[in-house]
């Protein structure tokens, strides 16, 4: 590793550990200031200052968009990166299918182990399986993300917090599968580029847009689920924000690397498997 | 809405998906049938473990209720599930993908 290489690596380390701080000091901060006192958390700012309506219309345009690829890839429909719309090629036999369910039990087991862990009764708990939503996306594509789907469904259930709302969970979790695996052009977690790419789609991207998407249905079905729209904005979307980030950009990079060999190797990553 | 009612819709939108699923695997032929008919089971099995959390009384206003076994139930629920996924993913893994 020497001249350019050690330089992009170098660099990569540093943009990563950035991400890494920056989720530990949000950790701080909401240690610091108290879990129930959420209206004063540093990541709840920008909720509060811009306001409902802002959030509303900007997550809105998201949740059309993140629907929309959702039944498009469920039928068998995806986007290229010339906006052309065109075949998938996920082939659906018995492996991928096996794959959507072994992703929704491990996805749904390992949040449901830690859900007797509550961090504020009643809203939300300790979330560590997160880390493997966005890994199922780079590593299963398509199945992967849609077994995260499932698992986290499975979750809710197991934990007490199913109702209308799941169905905003369940597309948002699909998403942040979805995201790095669809915007990553490096899966590998072994050059300068998958790392910082992984940071920037997999830990940050698709942790704010599963959080807009779930909080703008939560806020559209109001009326129905029943959580305020204040403690929608000011509490749950940069608390998802953040149960999702601290454990993807600190545990999911580790797993990626140990990963991501034997799955290829095993000829099970998406794209050796496309039709 | 209650959250009976909310059930109930969420059932019933699984019950749904599974049966789409299976008319299209096994009156259409069509591959993605079996894609909705396993995401409408896994759907409905969610909803079962639902109804039997509220017979049993494990379900507080919103999440666990701390005083019933219901948090100490869904961890070793979820380690046995998570245990036994990881399980049967190494055992595909190796054979490379094959059941």
């Amino acid at each position: 590793m020497s001249g350019r290489p050690a330089g992009l690596w170098a660099l990569s380390i540093i943009i990563g550990l950035l991400f890494v701080a920056l989720f530990i000091y949000i950790a701080y901060d909401i240690v610091t200031k108290g879990l129930t006192n959420w209206s004063e958390w540093v990541i709840s700012a920008p909720f509060i200052k811009l306001g409902r309506t802002f959030w509303f219309v900007v997550a809105g345009i998201l949740w059309v968009i993140g629907t929309a690829l959702f039944f498009m890839e469920i039928a068998g429909y995806t986007v290229t990166r010339e906006f052309k719309i065109v075949r998938n090629r996920v082939k659906w036999d018995a492996v991928d299918v096996t794959i959507t369910a072994l992703a929704a039990a491990i996805y749904g087991g390992s949040l449901a182990a830690t859900g007797g862990l509550p961090v504020i009764p009643g809203f939300t708990w300790l979330r560590p399986g997160n880390s493997l939503a966005p890994l199922f996306g780079i590593l299963f594509g398509v199945p992967g993300a849609l077994g995260t789907a499932i698992g986290n469904f499975i979750a809710d259930a197991l934990t007490g917090y199913l109702s209308i709302g799941s169905i905003g969970g369940f597309v948002g979790n699909f998403l942040i599968a979805y995201i790095p695996y669809k915007l990553m052009t490096d899966h590998s977690f072994r050059t300068p580029r998958s790392i910082v790419e992984y940071y920037i789609w997999g830990a940050v991207v698709s942790s704010i847009y599963c959080s807009l998407y779930i909080s703008w249905w939560l806020d559209a079905l109001e009326p129905v689920i029943g959580l305020p729209r204040a403690m929608v904005w000011g509490w749950f979307a940069p608390w998802v924000i953040f149960n999702n980030a601290i454990v993807t950009t600190t545990i999911t990079p580790i797993l990626g690397y140990i990963l991501y060999p034997p799955i290829k190797m095993r000829g099970l990553f998406w794209k050796d498997r496309l039709a | 809405m209650s959250v009976a009612v909310q059930a109930a819709v969420l059932t019933v939108i699984g019950v749904i998906i599974h049966l789409v699923g299976v008319a299209l695997y096994f009156i259409a032929k069509r591959r993605e049938g079996l894609l909705l008919t396993l995401l409408g089971g896994l759907w409905t099995l969610a909803m079962v473990i639902f109804y039997i959390y509220s017979t049993l009384g494990f379900y507080g206003a919103v999440g666990l209720r701390a005083e019933s076994p219901g948090p100490a139930v869904t961890t070793t629920l979820g380690f046995i599930i998570l245990i036994i996924g990881i399980i049967v993913a190494v055992r595909l893994a190796r054979r490379g993908g094959v059941m």
